[in-house]
Order: structure tokens, then sequence, then C-alpha cells
């Protein structure tokens, strides 16, 4: 069954792990992530990230909810990934995830503020916990001086969180959406993740964290982030594996499904590792 | 959804045929809701029930047939091959079964396994299908003492290769069972088959073609080509644009089938 997803990441919080927040883009990988996660004894988060998917966003929600239903011993949250407005967060609301993201990241801190209160008071009404956005976390293949110039600032994480109630931040420490990072050249502040953590109870999470590194990613989760979403790694991942798949022996398409399924579960597995949540249930 | 032999029968009157796409992953379901509806044309759904948990199956397309309330879908499940299978995928909403051909082997020993099958499938309106390998040898009267005995629904008739020189047998062969037997008439998964062949057999009397061989060729090469464009270094998120593409084949086919198969579009 799903679980509000701020019970999740405050225990991840308190233990000092990350959880994979995974983005399937169907049915087969929504499947594929709880089988990993059911076998590695892990929490996992499911984000609908609706520029993925061919599911509305109540589609995804059912599906999910059946899939948490089939695995009652993963402790599972589905957010809601990058939702635009009100109107957004209470159709995910009332579709069953239990978690809403919306972002306001490119605004102004008092437009975020009086956006997220909205969010909140809906959200906690439903049980539902609510995820912000602060500072470059919704920018895709941004510089570094790019980077420098929007790190989520600790006094606005402070404010946001205190005035809004909020349960989870996606904040901007370094790492970042897009297809361009070199793998392992992102410089994570570690200094700004603990910073952070210390300034308010949020739970704080890590958008764009494929092509970071594992080991910074396992450094981070112990620094505080809570929440890491994934997206880019695992379907390199797949993608690596159908690769090989069709070198050998391209001509099946059931052939190649399994290869995509083998990466895809291979690279969750990896995540859950290192990141510190397998074994936590 | 309908009972699967609804859907073939619909088709049989009007003398055009319902496309069967064997599923391969869990997400083309969607797609045969969306292709159905948007045609409105018979679209049964089938899956083999050692490559799916059934459960699952049913849970999604049942989901799916509430947001698309007039595509006529049918759910099949393939490979039964005793009592206890059968009796699983009844209970979980199936609308069809298909029986294994391990079981028809040795028609003598197992009829008594078939009458049961079909007997708690005809109690929760679920259409029987049974495949015949030798299609020649129904013509001396053992269709319909098959079709008798075993109380089925449907005869799948695995045709094989299928042109110019054989279609007339075909079309002899399925003029007499049709005089003999009431039940519907299906084709396995024949590949490439022209056009006006398949209007001509759908004309015959088969209201059910079954197909997987032509999309996943159709994907297989897509894919292949697609990935040969740019290495795998270069293609980060291929896996994106790869399951697009899965998707947008699959869809293409069902599409083409549609066409291939009859004049149910938009009927």
């Amino acid at each position: 069954m799903l679980q509000n997803m701020a019970v999740l990441t405050n225990k991840a919080k308190k233990e000092g792990f990350g959880i994979a927040a995974v983005c399937p883009m169907g049915i087969d990988q929504i499947a594929w992530s709880f089988e990993v996660a059911a076998s590695m004894r892990s929490p996992l988060i499911i984000c609908n990230n609706s520029s993925l998917s061919d599911y509305t966003i109540e589609e995804y929600g059912d599906m999910v909810s059946f899939w948490a239903g089939r695995y009652p011993e993963v402790p599972a949250a589905l957010c809601l990934d990058h939702g635009e407005n009100f109107e957004h967060a209470a159709r995910g609301i009332k579709a069953g995830y239990t978690c809403v993201m919306v972002d306001k990241s490119m605004c102004s801190d008092d437009e975020n503020i009086r956006a997220m209160k909205e969010v909140v008071k809906l959200a906690h009404a439903s049980d539902v916990a609510v995820e912000a956005g602060l500072g470059g976390t919704s920018w895709r293949d941004p510089t570094p001086e790019d980077i420098l110039a929007h790190l989520t600032k600790v006094d606005s994480f402070k404010r946001l969180v205190t005035e809004t109630e909020v349960d989870a931040v996606a904040v901007f420490v370094g790492g970042s959406h897009g297809d361009n990072k070199k793998q392992g050249e992102t410089t994570l502040h570690y200094d700004l993740v603990e910073a952070l953590r210390d300034a308010a109870p949020a739970a704080l999470v890590m958008h764009g964290s494929s092509g970071t590194g594992d080991d910074k990613l396992a450094k981070a989760a112990k620094c505080g982030i809570s929440k890491f979403n994934v997206a880019g790694d695992l379907f390199m991942s797949s993608t690596k594996e159908y690769a090989a798949f069709v070198e050998n022996d391209g001509a099946d398409l059931k052939g190649c499904i399994q290869a995509l399924e083998k990466g895809f579960k291979k690279r969750v597995a990896e995540y859950l590792n290192f990141l510190g949540s397998a074994d936590r249930c | 959804m309908f009972k699967t032999d609804v859907l073939t029968r619909t088709a049989d009157r009007l003398k055009d045929a319902a496309i069967s796409p064997r599923i391969y992953n869990r997400d083309c379901i969607k797609h045969c809701f969306v292709v159905a509806d948007k045609y409105r044309s018979p679209v049964i759904i089938r899956i083999n029930i050692h490559e799916f948990d059934i459960k699952e199956i049913a849970y999604i397309s049942n989901y799916m047939e509430k947001t698309y309330v007039e595509a006529p879908v049918s759910l099949m499940a393939e490979g039964i091959s005793n009592y206890e299978e059968a009796v699983a995928v009844v209970m979980a909403g199936y609308n069809g079964i298909a029986i294994d051909d391990s079981l028809l082997l040795n028609q003598e020993q197992n009829l008594q396994i078939i009458k049961d099958i079909a007997r708690v499938a005809r109690s929760l309106d679920v259409s029987v299908q049974v495949s015949v390998k030798q299609v020649e040898t129904l013509t001396d009267g053992k269709g319909y003492e098959l079709v008798k005995k075993g109380h089925i629904d449907m005869l799948k008739l695995m045709i094989g290769d299928l042109n110019d020189d054989n279609i007339g047998k075909y079309q002899h062969i399925i003029h007499i069972l049709r005089k003999e037997t009431l039940v519907t008439l299906g084709t396995g998964e024949e590949t490439r088959v022209e056009t006006r062949l398949m209007k001509s057999l759908a004309e015959a009397g088969i209201s059910k073609f079954d197909i997987y061989a032509d999309y996943e060729k159709a994907c297989v090469r897509r894919l292949a080509d697609t990935f040969k464009m740019e290495p795998v270094k270069d293609k980060k998120l291929f896996m994106l644009e790869l399951q697009d593409l899965m998707n947008a084949v699959f869809a293409q086919n069902l599409d083409y089938q549609i066409h291939k198969a009859g004049h149910f579009v938009k009927r």
C-alpha cells in the first residue's frame, strides 16, 4: 500500500540514507521497480514525470497503486513530479498520489511561498505530502557558472519550509537535470546539503541524479539528501544491455525486452545499494 | 469487455475479421484499447499465460475498459493446458481461453479435460477456442465432431503459408466447416499475408486473425535501424526513444491490420 511520502523521507533523514525515486515510463517499468525493491527489502518512491509516459495522471496513479498492493512489503510512495500548478496537485491527490510536487522554483520566493501554501493546505488535509522546488532545480543542462549562481540559499529554504510547512524541497546543490553531463564531473556542495538539512525539518530532494556518480550520491545521502530522482541512468543501463543483445542476436523482440528489463533492474538495484536503502524494511 | 466469440460472431456476420494481437509487454494493452476505440473495430488481446501474470493483465485491461468504454475489446488467455489454469483465467475475468495444442495431441484421452474446461468457461460466459494444425482433416467430419464433443466456440486453423496457389483449398475447407458447425473460425499468426488474401479469407468465413510476427519483425527492424544510426555512447536516452518506437510500431501495425482485416472501420 502506498504511504504518505513524508513517512519514508522522515525515516531516511533520521537514519541517514537515501531513497531512489525512479521515474518509470510505463507499466512494465513500474512492475520492474517494485520487483527489485521487494527483492532488496527497500523502500521505493515512484515519480510520475508526465513528459516520459503515455499515461494520464489518473491512469498512472491507479497502476502504481495496484502494484503497491501486489508488493505490500515494500514501503512505497507515489510522487507527481514537476506539477505545474494547484490544479495538477489536486488531480494528483484525487488520483491517489501520496506526494505532489508543484515546481515554482523559477518564480520569486514570495510567489513560490504563496503557491505552496495553497497546495499544502489541500494536500495535508488529504494526508498527502508536498514537495516544493527551490533554486535552479528545474534547470536543464546549466553551465557551471549557472549552477553556482543558482544554488539553493539556506535563508530562502528556511523561510519556504517555515512559512508553508512543505514536507520536502527539491534543492539545487550542484546536480542538475540534463543529458550533457559528463560522468563524474558534477560537483556536489556537501556543506550546503548539511546546512540545508539542519536549517529546517523538510526532507531534501535531489533531481537529475543520473550521471552524477555513485560515490557522490552515496555521500550526499549520508549528508542529508533523502530522495534522489533518477531516470536517465536507468534508461542508459537498459540501452547498454540492449546494445549487447543486438550485437549478439537482435532478431527477437522478446529478447530485446528482456535485455531492457535486465539493464533497468540492474541499475535500480545499484541505486538501492549505494544509497543505503536496501534491507531497510 | 466482450465475450471473445461475440466479437468474432459480429465479425462473421459482417464478413470481416477481428484482429488478435499477442502482446509483448504490459504497455501494449492501452494501445489495443486506443486503436479499437479509434476505429470501433474489434481487438482481441491475447496473452500467453506462461509469459505474464494473468491477474496483472486482467487488472490493466479492466482498468482501460473503464476509460475506453466503447472500445470493442476482449481479453483472451492462451496456453491453457489443464483445468486449474482454465479456472484461474476464467476467475480472473478473461473473456476467452485458448486450449493449448498439447492437450489436443491426444484428443481422446484429454476430451474430458476439454469438456470440463468448456463447462466452467460457458457457465461464466467465457469463450473457448481450440486450434487445429492439420486443417485438411477437418473436412471429413472431424471438425464437427471435435466441436460437438468438446463444446467449443471457436476453431483456430493453423494455415501456415498462404498464397494464390492454396487459397482456394482453404476457402473450400472454410466453406465446408461453416456448413457443418456454428463455431467461428480464426487463423494462426500467419505472416505477411497480402491484404487481398486476408480479405478473401475474411469473406469466406475467417473472423479472427491472430497477429504477432508481423509487428515483431517491424519493431525489431526499426529498433536496430535507429540504434545503428547513433551508437549507444551518444544515445543516453535511447530507451525513451526506443519505448516510443515500440509503442508506435505496435499501434501502427494494429492500425494496418485492422484495415487489412475488414471494413469495420468507424462502423
